[in-house]
């Protein structure tokens, strides 16, 4: 208990200072990469949740592109309040996601992985087909309300800070212990009682409504969404977070997050060397170390005689 | 003394499965096998390996259908339930191989079992505390699953179906592994669980003498059928039976 | 009825093209038990070789164009052969059996072999010349010569692999390996190297729908991606790791997308096919071939 006690008070100091940043600092481009900063961490962190029950969702890019169609939809076609939109961006992305997880995890095998990614392209696909979001070229103008443009920054920091932080919570409580048995062992939690499949969908309504949120927090910052933004290899992008990072640890998925978008924005414009590097570094990262850099921090720690967190990060209490 | 082949079910019957069928592809693994379990008795399940006698945990604990046949369970039709929904009910069954989570702790893991059954942390705390006490484990509470000895693991497992507070409790083979002081704790425990809980113990196991001194009653399953059905005393005097089983082992 | 004729000889002429493809990767999943995402990537390799080697034999051995392109091919599939070895020495070795860690390394080959394919191949495709010219007509339906010969082709190699694995020692050791790994190496099967076998074959295959689509398509760096989504599809409705699934699944893709392209659009075929994924999966959840995991 002290020790989530500890992280939890670290993670409110740093989420009022990443606020309180995105107050002060008047230069645009620092304030844009906290965002782009803070959506990838979401993002990989929610990706992750999934893992937690041994699921890759590579549909991670298409409920929080649902996410932003739905609160774009909201404010710039309905003109509806952005509180009404962020809402109803979380709600739908859950919804979807119910009805897709409920199809696909029924059954054992690598169907959430086949159909994530065959359901990513499809909705990709839908966009582009439909001319009332802008078909190909996407939605314009998706604007927070002036009165609260100058906060809007602050307000995506803090509200992505809190999401995360309620991950984590979540991830601790008995739920989060419950997908962590299911990864592990199915058989047991069916054994005491428990579906094992209304427990993974639950796991994914709750990653993907908040990458819903998270979606509509994208779209009213960027003002402009396409249907490119959330095809497959974003997931593949978020997926490198969480890997490169290390996926032990929510900590580890949002420093590989923040090390990685850094990272992308200095290799920006670089086009085909991007992919180079990101294929380079997910294999090297696979074959040299797989539990990440956090991992690989880890056990230079232990090798130095440090104390060993790792082996209490498991425990409950 | 033993009960008749197929008696009508009375309101002592806690479990009743008639003509239980399990095929999968051309194999019968079970064949039309009937019996029944008395509320409070200890029916130990045995034959050689391959008898079909995990099948007939699976399908009693729902984790295959049946393929023919019924299943009640306590007044309740569960022939078509699936697993957690007659765990619910109170029919909790232990896994002969990886019946824990290796990479969680001694007590989350039995905190699993009470999840769905308790809804206070402190009820649920006690809950595995007093469990983990029954079964020795106070001292490995902080202990990964998968780092205990085999013996304890068993016990780890025993510990988590029994934190469910089930009516029926089916294990199999719970004593491989155990050696003999905790085999003599463990079929002590059995005796208790049912006398002060009013447990029912369906028990498939190879260490004969356990089973012979536990057990009220006997059904050697052969070729996933019933080769015979009484008291130990009775089995172990039956011809069919020593020609199949019990003379191969000695 | 011309115009269904046509429809069909589409049909039979995309699908023996996209069976090849399918072939190979629930091959890959049957053996492996993995998902390859880099199988476009052979299929591109097959395709991108191709563009440059046909030009140049042609150019430097004066031949006539059909031992050309069996030389091509040849060497083609070899390219491919030889690439998916460096693949599964550097990657999928040490991650057989682990479908999250090996989609993961697939994903990072995915993004290195098609960022190298833009920098050595560039943007722009390519096209090389027609395997032979002209056109033939079957019952008023109009197919050219060479898409002919290729679905000729392509049915004769998936018969091939069907005989492989139906009827040789190495097919059996597949097939043991697909059912029941542990039971398999209890027999003596070296499951490594089956593995392996099992990949190679499949990314032959990969690389021979690669080498197929070369003279009938513009030949670019991202091709491979658009029949992998097609593939996966095919694959699931087929049944993982069922070879005739992936056959009756391949040509029931390309009916429905030639029908569908025909009567619609190519994106509302596509959003179709995903349809029946999902009520397939509601229906029948092991696809029309496979077998139930429990």
């Amino acid at each position: 208990m002290p020790r989530d006690r500890r992280i939890y008070i670290a993670s409110a100091l740093l989420l009022c200072v990443g606020v309180a940043a995105a107050l002060i600092v008047r230069d645009d481009y620092t304030v844009k990469l906290m965002l782009w900063i803070a959506t990838s961490a979401l993002l990989a962190a929610c990706l992750r949740f999934v893992l937690l029950i041994g699921e890759l969702n590579i549909a991670t890019a298409a409920f929080y592109g649902i996410g932003a169609y739905t609160a774009g939809v909201i404010t710039t076609i309905f003109n509806g309040p952005l509180v009404l939109a962020m809402l109803a961006a979380a709600v739908v992305a859950g919804l979807v996601a119910a009805v897709f997880g409920f199809i696909t995890l029924r059954v054992k095998g690598p169907y959430f992985l086949l159909i994530s990614f065959a359901f990513t392209e499809v909705v990709r696909l839908k966009y582009t087909q439909s001319n009332i979001i802008g078909g190909n070229s996407g939605m314009i103008g998706i604007f927070p309300p002036v009165a609260i443009e100058p906060y809007y920054p602050a307000i995506m920091i803090a509200i992505i800070g809190l999401v995360l932080i309620g991950l984590y919570a979540i991830e601790r409580s008995p739920l989060g212990m419950l997908f962590k048995a299911i990864k592990s062992n199915d058989q047991i939690v069916l054994s005491v009682g428990i579906s094992v499949l209304v427990v993974k969908v639950i796991c994914v309504v709750i990653a993907s409504a908040a990458l819903g949120l998270g979606g509509a927090l994208y779209a009213h910052s960027n003002n402009v969404i396409s249907p490119g933004d959330f095809g497959f290899l974003l997931s593949v992008f978020v997926l490198a977070y969480v890997k490169i990072g290390g996926e032990e640890h929510m900590v580890g998925a949002l420093l590989g997050a923040a090390f990685l978008t850094l990272l992308g924005q200095y290799l920006m414009g670089v086009g085909a060397h991007e992919r180079i590097f990101f294929g380079g570094a997910i294999i090297i990262a696979m074959l040299v170390m797989p539990q990440g850099l956090t991992g690989l921090a880890l056990q230079l720690g232990r090798r130095l005689g440090w104390a060993t967190p790792a082996a209490s990060l498991g425990q409950h209490k | 003394m033993s009960a008749p082949a197929m008696s009508p079910a009375t309101a002592d019957d806690i479990l009743s499965a008639r003509n239980l069928t399990r095929r999968f592809g051309g194999l019968v693994a079970v064949s039309d096998f009937s019996f029944t379990l008395k509320r409070g008795e200890i029916l130990g399940l045995i034959g050689p390996n391959g008898a079909g006698k995990s099948t007939v945990f699976n399908l009693i604990s729902g984790f295959i259908p049946p393929t023919a046949g019924q299943l009640s369970f306590d007044g309740t039709d569960i022939t078509k339930l699936r697993a957690p929904a007659i765990s619910r009910l109170g029919l909790v069954r232990m896994f002969q191989h990886g019946s824990l989570v290796p990479d969680m702790s001694v007590y989350e893991n039995i905190l699993l079992a009470t999840l769905v059954r308790l809804r206070t942390p402190s009820t649920r705390d006690a809950r595995v505390r007093e469990t983990a006490a029954m079964f020795g484990l106070t001292p490995y509470l902080e202990e990964l699953g998968g780092n205990l000895s085999h013996g304890r693991q068993r016990l780890l497992a025993m510990a988590i179906a029994t934190a469910t507070r089930p009516r029926l409790l089916c294990l199999d083979e719970p004593l491989t592994g155990l050696n003999s002081t905790e085999t003599r704790d463990i079929l002590e425990l059995f005796r208790k669980l049912r006398a002060e809980m009013g447990m029912t113990v369906l028990l498939v196991e190879h260490n004969m003498r356990a089973v012979m001194s536990v057990c009220d009653r006997l059904i050697v399953l052969h070729h996933g059928q019933r080769l015979a059905e009484g008291t130990p005393a009775e089995i172990s005097r039956d011809e069919n039976v020593i020609g199949a089983y019990l003379g191969k082992r000695s | 009825m011309d115009l269904t004729v046509q429809l069909i000889v589409n049909t039979l002429q995309i699908g023996a093209v996209y069976v090849l493809f399918s072939l190979g990767l629930t091959l890959i999943f049957g053996v492996m038990k993995i998902v390859n995402f880099a199988h476009g990537e052979f299929f591109t390799a097959a395709a991108l070789a191709m563009s440059v080697v046909v030009p140049w034999f042609a150019k430097a051995l004066g031949l006539s164009a059909i031992p050309v392109f069996a030389l091509s091919f040849c060497v083609s599939v070899l390219v491919v052969l030889a690439l998916g070895l460096v693949v599964y020495k550097f990657g999928f070795e040490r991650y057989l059996r682990d479908l999250i860690g090996s989609f993961i390394v697939s994903i990072g080959f995915v993004l290195l072999l098609e960022g190298l394919y833009l920098e050595i191949f560039g943007g722009a495709p390519r096209i090389i010349p027609p395997l032979i010219p002209g056109v033939a007509n079957i019952l008023g339906a109009a197919i050219t010569w060479q898409r002919l010969l290729i679905c000729f082709l392509a049915l004769a190699i998936t018969f091939g692999l069907y005989f492989l694995v139906a009827r040789t020692k190495l097919g059996l050791a597949l097939r043991a390996v697909a059912e029941d790994q542990e039971a398999a190496m209890l027999q003596g099967i070296k499951y490594r190297r089956v593995a392996l076998y099992g990949f190679l074959i499949g990314c032959g295959l990969a690389g021979a729908a690669g080498a197929f689509m070369a003279p009938l398509a513009a030949i670019t760096t991202f091709m491979g991606a658009d029949f992998l989504i097609k593939a996966f599809i095919i694959i699931i409705i087929g049944g993982l790791g069922s070879i005739p699934g992936a056959i009756l699944g391949g040509f029931i893709i390309a009916a429905i997308e030639s029908f569908g392209s025909y009567y619609f659009d190519s994106s509302t075929a596509t959003i179709a096919l995903f349809v029946l994924v999902i009520v397939g999966l509601l229906v029948r959840p092991q696809g029309i071939m496979g077998h139930a995991e429990r």
